[in-house]
């Protein structure tokens, strides 16, 4: 029961008119601020931490099946990987160049010796390499000769060019020849691929294949509780390696599958082609988790002769 | 009061629809899950197992192939016609009755194949078909596997059209040159798909399945309704899958602002049941007349009435003249 008057009625109206609007004012005033917090959040992890990426194909077998969506994290200064980290790179496919080089008149140039440069910016740099790695120096001397062959070709190794312009510049020729004085083009168009795969080995460690026994790490066998299909199938000859200082030996979880690093073209991974490590699959539900932590290697298998 | 109700009745719906249309995505990714566990445990028997081992089977596989004079399959998907024999049940019965996983890129399937049997026919789960081929990495092999389509969801929920796991559904969208992968033990078996034919379900007795010496094939059997799909593919040498499905592997990256609000969300999610929290906290600061619980309206009543009587009494004793 209640004391009825006309004026409570209005003012009772009133009152819920300012408890509407206050709160339409709060939610909206909220709402924005939580939208421009998780939008900054979003885009300062996107940045420094964290990013999604899609697999395809079927060389990680069961572990990433075609359509997975993984979390990948970005690589710190001086980050090394461990043997079973799952990680993601962009694979140049260095495919050597072949130049056949003739003189104005069509005959082949035979023994005669270049030099590799490119231009950047407007400076020149020549291409030399070494056993510990390969640099760009600004002068001819001290540059890398190439020599061409009797049928006049010369074969250049990209595994350090990345993808575009460079030239060959006669600096002696043979046989009393006059020098070709224009600088011969070429493109270096490795396709590259972007690809997810299990570290095996790093900088350092020792790997052996074999079509007899098992592959080997450091002497160690490898384990075969993440893995589908065979290595023969990949590897049919034995292979035995020491990675260099900065690179990575990969290996998809379906070995009969898997294009990766037991194949000699494939060759193996070099840091700065890292992108980042998968550290955590999303979907589909049957693969939700960590995807670290995974060791690769049978302690107690070490042996002391290889192969 | 009121109110509340009927937001129950708005939320319980919006979850009914909800879990209308989750049902099938969910229902399938669980049976993904629950197949995935089954060849986890496969290859894990597999990796335990010498290669004498290993051999042995194929070698019992290949002798079991070899006693088959001829191939031809009756209607698989009846309930006849699914008793097998304890001999049968025991050839490369690797773990559980589980003899291979078949895996199609093409249209996502990755599923576990059983020996055929009364408990796991063909119209429930994909099988081998008994009087087929064992896969023994030989020649002169037909593998001949049988497996239902869309598979209905148990019983009432069947009624309302839902469906369960997704099992051989799209096998009418292989076209001649998709691949197909048959993983056996340790060995990786791939086949390239050279025809797919509807047939009436009496027309498969009809087939004559027997392969010629040197022939490796494998064939794929599923029902559309009263029809039968059949797909023939023929097997293709490892180095040639190898360098066919090396074009297909790859990764690709959602767009930069997917991955902004992806990674954004659980601070959404956070901040959205922080504004509601307040919203709560604040709404019993607000407490207008009329609203609050029973105990308030009893006290309310309470004072109205001691208001009345005491008008009244104040009415009756200005009236004593």
């Amino acid at each position: 029961m209640e004391i009825y008057h006309p004026r409570d009625e209005e003012l009772l109206r009133e009152m819920k008119r300012v408890r509407r609007s206050d709160r339409r004012k709060r939610l909206f005033r909220g709402l924005s601020i939580l939208l421009i917090l998780s939008f900054a959040v979003g885009l300062i992890v996107f940045h420094r931490y964290y990013q999604l990426a899609v697999t395809h194909g079927t060389a990680m077998g069961d572990t990433l099946p075609e359509g997975s969506l993984v979390l990948v994290r970005r690589p710190e200064a001086g980050q090394i990987y461990s043997a079973g980290d799952i990680i993601l790179y962009e694979k140049r496919l260095a495919k050597p160049v072949e130049l056949t080089i003739l003189n104005a008149k069509g005959k082949t140039r035979r023994y005669c010796r270049y030099v590799l440069y490119r231009d950047v910016g407007t400076t020149r740099q020549y291409y030399v390499s070494s056993e510990n790695g390969f640099s760009w120096i600004e002068s001819v001397n001290g540059a890398e000769i190439f020599e061409s062959t009797e049928e006049g070709t010369v074969s250049i190794g990209t595994e350090n060019l990345k993808n575009g312009e460079y030239w060959l510049k006669e600096v002696q020729a043979s046989y009393g020849q006059p020098l070709l004085t224009d600088p011969i083009p070429f493109a270096v168009v490795n396709p590259v691929k972007t690809q997810m795969k299990r570290v095996l080995a790093g900088p350092g460690e020792r790997v052996v294949l074999s079509p007899y026994a098992e592959t080997r790490v450091n002497s160690r066998e490898i384990s075969k509780t993440y893995t589908s299909g065979r290595t023969e199938d990949a590897a049919p000859e034995g292979r035995r390696l020491i990675m260099a200082r900065d690179r990575y030996f990969v290996q998809g979880d379906q070995l009969s599958l898997s294009v990766d690093s037991r194949e000699t073209d494939y060759s193996t991974v070099s840091e700065g082609e890292i992108i980042g490590r998968a550290e955590f699959a999303l979907w589909p539900l049957q693969c939700f988790g960590n995807l670290t932590g995974v060791q690769t290697t049978i302690a107690g298998t070490e042996t002391e002769a290889m192969e | 009061m009121k109110k509340l109700a009927a937001g129950i009745l708005i939320i319980l719906l919006i979850f009914a629809v909800a879990g209308y249309f989750l049902y099938p995505v969910i229902s399938d990714q669980l049976g993904r899950r629950r197949d995935s566990g089954i060849m986890q445990d496969y290859r894990a028997k597999t990796a335990q197992m010498s290669s004498e081992q290993r051999e042995k089977l194929f070698g019992e596989a290949k002798a079991w192939n070899e006693s088959l004079e001829e191939i031809r399959v009756e209607d698989v998907f009846m309930k006849d016609n699914q008793r097998t024999t304890r001999d049968y049940q025991n050839h490369m019965n690797v773990h559980d009755g589980v003899i291979a996983e078949l895996v199609i890129p093409d249209i996502g399937v990755t599923l576990p194949v059983f020996h055929q049997s009364t408990e796991t026919p063909a119209n429930l789960k994909l099988v081998h078909v008994n009087t087929s081929s064992l896969p023994a990495d030989g020649s002169r092999e037909n593998i001949v596997l049988a497996g239902p389509g869309l598979l209905k969801a148990e019983g009432f929920l069947s009624e309302i059209g839902l469906t369960d796991d997704r099992m051989l559904e799209g096998l009418d969208k292989l076209i001649p040159g998709n691949l197909v992968i048959l993983n056996v033990l340790d060995r990786t078996m791939v086949y390239r798909v050279k025809g797919v034919q509807m047939l009436a379900s009496a027309g498969l007795g009809d087939l004559d399945l027997t392969p010629e010496e040197g022939d490796e094939k494998l064939t794929l059997i599923t029902q559309r309704k009263d029809q039968r799909l059949l797909v023939q593919t023929e097997r293709i040498p490892i180095w040639e899958a190898r360098t066919l499905l090396a074009e297909t592997d790859r990764v690709s990256f959602p767009a930069d602002w997917q991955n902004v609000l992806f990674l954004g969300f659980p601070v959404l999610l956070a901040g959205l049941l922080v504004l509601w929290v307040i919203e709560i906290i604040k709404g019993r600061a607000y407490r207008l007349p009329g609203e609050g619980r029973k105990a308030d309206q009893e006290q309310r009543e309470k004072n109205a009435r001691e208001t009345i009587e005491q008008i009244g009494t104040e009415i009756s004793e200005g009236e004593e003249p």
